[in-house]
């Protein structure tokens, strides 16, 4: 049936593969003979969710139960959504091809606050009601999971439940009692509240949100004889080397953006760089044995077929054991023609000995994220490179023959003055003199310095959780004057769209009044809001004023360690404490050591029995 | 070593993966089986695959040719039960053998095309002016062609590439059968044929279904 109602529509979309399944290794079963079918759905494009670890280990953790069927949903392109409205064509799963409507659970990763609109839009492509509240039966529920359910509340009233931290266990827990559910008959009301019950679990219609007369949030309380606890605390598998790691992999058909094999060597980060939501909310670190990614790499490409696998982390070049992972792994690699890659390195000399170890031909570019331009600035937001360590490596990096840098910096962080913004545009500069100022560069060949530019986002449990954005006006400023001191035509300029970062801001820092702009932005055709082609500021604009919601109000306005922050029911670990002794150190422009050389204290180990790998 | 000629077919939802999709695929595919393909030299070495005639996205084929050359001698049959078990659902490997010929002899391609319409009359418009123009011996349509770096449109008559044309109505289905110029130097798409008869008719059919049934040499004897 579905086939034939494609047929007419994905010869004039683009990339029709995106929409058709079958791909290798993806999971078909019999759905008579399952009791729950679990749509997983990542609201993004094809290529960027199949991409996404985090779902292949779901989707492989999910179908290894005889009892459930997984299977995958992404967000339609706006060509393919025009032609399946035009048709009544609802939105499928790429396995069977059947509408999410007759699915028991519906669970989205939450991955970017700028795709909420498309969870809206896949709903009601779906032909679901958008609000929890209008949908009565048990199913479909829809549950969310991922990075930015640390602060899920602008979404709450779409969603049925969250799942703040890792998936791994959680999600068998609720599976099972889900089934439960469904043959007892329970209504959606009895089951939500039996599921408050599972650690880890949080459904927000049982809270209730208290605001103070200013807007701000006074607090956010579980209903009275809900039975939901008073936090929820974030999951997490406390040993690594036994978490799920599925054994094969969906092998996509078109070329995703990291069309290759990852594996994690460890969660969690040890740096403390005070902007890095990521750098927190892993917390604590826990290492993989190399024995165990070693199998794992080489399991993934023989599953597969991929000549290329990534080791992933925060940090790679952090993990302690990285030596004898490397020799293991390079016992077979170059047999089997597959090459590694090493993303998120450090500047150091050991990174960069261990890249050329590993990856000897590959010559593509290198890249550095100084983040700000100045020691100082770089002090408060305790990335902890210094100017020689990043003009070291690069001076290096030219005399092994590479021809391109590339460097990440951030606009509007908190202390920031004019001197960290020409910062950015001289270390771009010094980078381009050392370059000739090596006698043995290539002949007739120029450098290329790409610098590229993003506004800095304050984030839920991070160390600048309170701080202002900047304006989007304010930030155009200081574009136009970093522009204005970039004077080599070698160093290439690019900004990270403002007006993105500011919508970015209002969503990670918002609370549920929010629901109503996004439904309002999404009706005026807000989709893939993350996207500079498709992306309608205006359209936002027109939402915010017609809710009667200032956006400022959520992301350029200073909160006091005194407000309690919407996100505050939830519980990542990293305790309060630690977060603002975090910010006042960077108020002193006073750095944090790195976990490794001293324990600062987060408070997270107490999710892991006390134990951490980074100062075990 | 040795060069094996793998015949294939790449149907049903397959054939919305493009030629880069589908090289991506069969690398995989082959790395998948462990058979001992010979790479490229090089800093980043890949298998010697080479594909006779890629196939237009969208379109179905039967007798798709990939040639792929080996260290170890496997024989073809049992590399091709090894590949067949390694590719997804819409690739078959139908046959494998040494190539006879090369490449450069491919000069026509056959086509089995079934295209829907709304109603009957639709159908029956489409099919008559589809064998008046082909009688008359002249239907021009607009090709992309190269003009040193440029693209450039070039019009071309497509009676000059058509080898054969037979067309028929099923119900509200055109179904038409026909030989066009293939191969490295005057290929025709069989869209460039469906949109010249669809601006013709001025009618547009619901659907159309292509498919590629054999590679053809100038004596229209099988490429193989």
């Amino acid at each position: 049936m579905l086939q034939q109602q494609l047929e007419p529509i994905l010869p004039r979309v683009q990339k029709p593969a995106r929409y058709t399944g079958g791909e290798l290794n993806s999971v078909l079963k019999d759905k008579g003979a399952v009791d729950i079918r679990f749509a997983f759905c990542f609201p993004d494009t094809y290529e960027i969710g199949m991409s996404h670890l985090g779902m292949k280990i779901l989707y492989s953790l999910i179908n290894e139960r005889p009892d459930s069927w997984c299977e995958r949903v992404f967000a339609p392109w706006t060509d393919m959504e025009k032609e399946m409205r035009s048709r009544g064509v609802e939105l499928y799963a790429l396995e069977s091809g059947d509408s999410l409507r007759g699915f028991d659970i519906i669970g989205f990763t939450l991955q970017y606050e700028l795709s909420y609109t498309n969870v809206l839009n896949m709903l009601d492509l779906a032909g679901l009601p958008l609000r929890a509240a209008e949908r009565n039966a048990l199913a479909p529920l829809v549950i969310g999971g991922g990075p930015c359910v640390c602060n899920p509340e602008p979404l709450a009233e779409y969603f049925d439940m969250f799942l703040p931290g890792e998936g791994e266990e959680v999600v068998g827990e609720l599976l099972d009692l889900y089934k439960k559910h469904k043959a007892a008959g329970s209504s959606k009301a009895v089951f939500l509240q039996a599921a408050a019950g599972i650690k880890g679990v949080y459904v927000p219609s049982l809270y209730e949100v208290v605001y103070n007369t200013g807007g701000t949030v006074r607090a956010v309380l579980p209903r009275p004889g809900s039975g939901a606890p008073e936090k929820v605390r974030k999951r997490l598998v406390r040993n690594l080397d036994r978490a799920f790691v599925p054994t094969s992999y969906v092998v996509p058909s078109v070329e995703t953006v990291h069309d290759r094999v990852s594996v994690e060597v460890f969660r969690g980060c040890v740096r403390g760089c005070r902007f890095c939501q990521a750098g927190y909310i892993y917390r604590p670190v826990r290492e993989k044995s190399p024995e165990t990614v070693n199998a794992q790499c080489l399991a993934g490409c023989e599953s597969t077929g991929y000549d290329e696998v990534s080791l992933c982390s925060l940090s790679t070049g952090d993990y302690t054991r990285i030596e004898p992972l490397a020799a293991s792994l390079l016992e077979w690699t170059n047999a089997k023609r597959v090459n590694l890659s090493l993303p998120s390195l450090r500047v150091d000399s050991f990174s960069r000995e261990l890249s050329e170890k590993l990856t000897p031909v590959r010559r593509s570019g290198l890249t550095f994220a100084p983040e700000a331009g100045t020691q100082r600035l770089r002090d408060i937001i305790n990335k902890n490179i210094t100017e020689q360590e990043i003009l070291s490596a690069a001076a290096e990096a030219f005399a092994a023959g590479w021809v391109s840098v590339k460097l990440y910096f951030m606009l509007g962080l908190p202390g920031e003055t004019p001197e960290d913004i020409e910062g950015i545009a001289a270390l771009a500069q010094k980078i381009v003199d050392l370059y000739y100022a090596n006698p043995s560069r290539p002949k007739g060949k120029s450098v290329t310095v790409s610098v590229s530019v993003a506004t800095f986002v304050p984030k839920p449990f991070t160390a600048f959780q309170w701080e202002a954005q900047n304006t989007a006006a304010e930030i155009a400023e200081k574009q136009s004057y970093l522009k204005s001191l970039v004077k080599s035509r070698k160093i290439r300029l690019s900004f990270h769209n403002r007006e993105m970062s500011a919508l970015e801001a209002v969503f990670a820092l918002g609370d549920r009044r929010l629901a109503a702009v996004i439904e309002t932005a999404w009706k005026s055709g807000c989709r893939f809001d993350g996207w500079d082609d498709v992306f309608q500021p205006a359209l936002w604009q027109a939402a915010f004023a017609s809710c009667g919601l200032d956006p400022s109000f959520y992301a350029n306005r200073r909160k006091g360690f005194e407000e309690f922050l919407p996100w505050e029911v939830l519980d990542y670990g990293v305790s309060r404490a630690f977060l603002e002794r975090e910010n006042a150190r960077a108020r002193r422009a006073e750095t944090t050591p790195s976990c490794r050389e001293k324990c600062a204290g987060c408070g997270a180990n107490a999710l892991n029995g006390g134990s951490c790998d980074a100062n075990d | 070593m040795q060069t094996i000629r793998f015949t294939f077919s790449k149907t049903g939802a397959a054939r919305y993966l493009s030629h880069l999709d589908l090289v991506r695929c069969m690398t995989r595919a082959l790395r998948r089986t462990g058979l001992d393909v010979k790479y490229t030299e090089g800093f980043n070495p890949h298998p010697y695959i080479t594909f006779a005639l890629p196939l237009p996205l969208g379109q179905e084929g039967l007798a798709e040719k990939m040639d792929v050359i080996f260290i170890d001698g496997e024989g073809p049959q049992e590399a091709a039960a090894k590949l067949g078990a390694a590719l997804p659902e819409g690739i078959r490997i139908v046959g494998a053998a040494p190539p006879v010929h090369p490449p450069a002899r491919i000069r026509y391609a056959s086509y089995d095309l079934t295209l829907d319409f709304a109603c009957v009359q639709d159908a029956q418009l489409y099919r008559q002016t589809a064998v008046r123009l082909v009688e008359q011996g002249a239907l021009a349509a607009q090709k992309t062609a190269k003009k040193g770096r440029a693209k450039v449109l070039k019009t071309i008559d497509l009676c000059e590439h058509l080898q054969r044309f037979e067309a028929s109505v099923q119900g509200t289905s055109v179904r038409i059968g026909a030989t066009l110029s293939a191969g490295i130097e005057n290929n025709v798409n069989p869209f460039l044929l469906t949109g010249a008869l669809e601006r013709e008719s001025a009618v547009r059919p619901e659907t159309q279904l292509v498919v590629r049934e054999v590679l053809l040499m100038e004596d229209l004897m099988p490429f193989s």
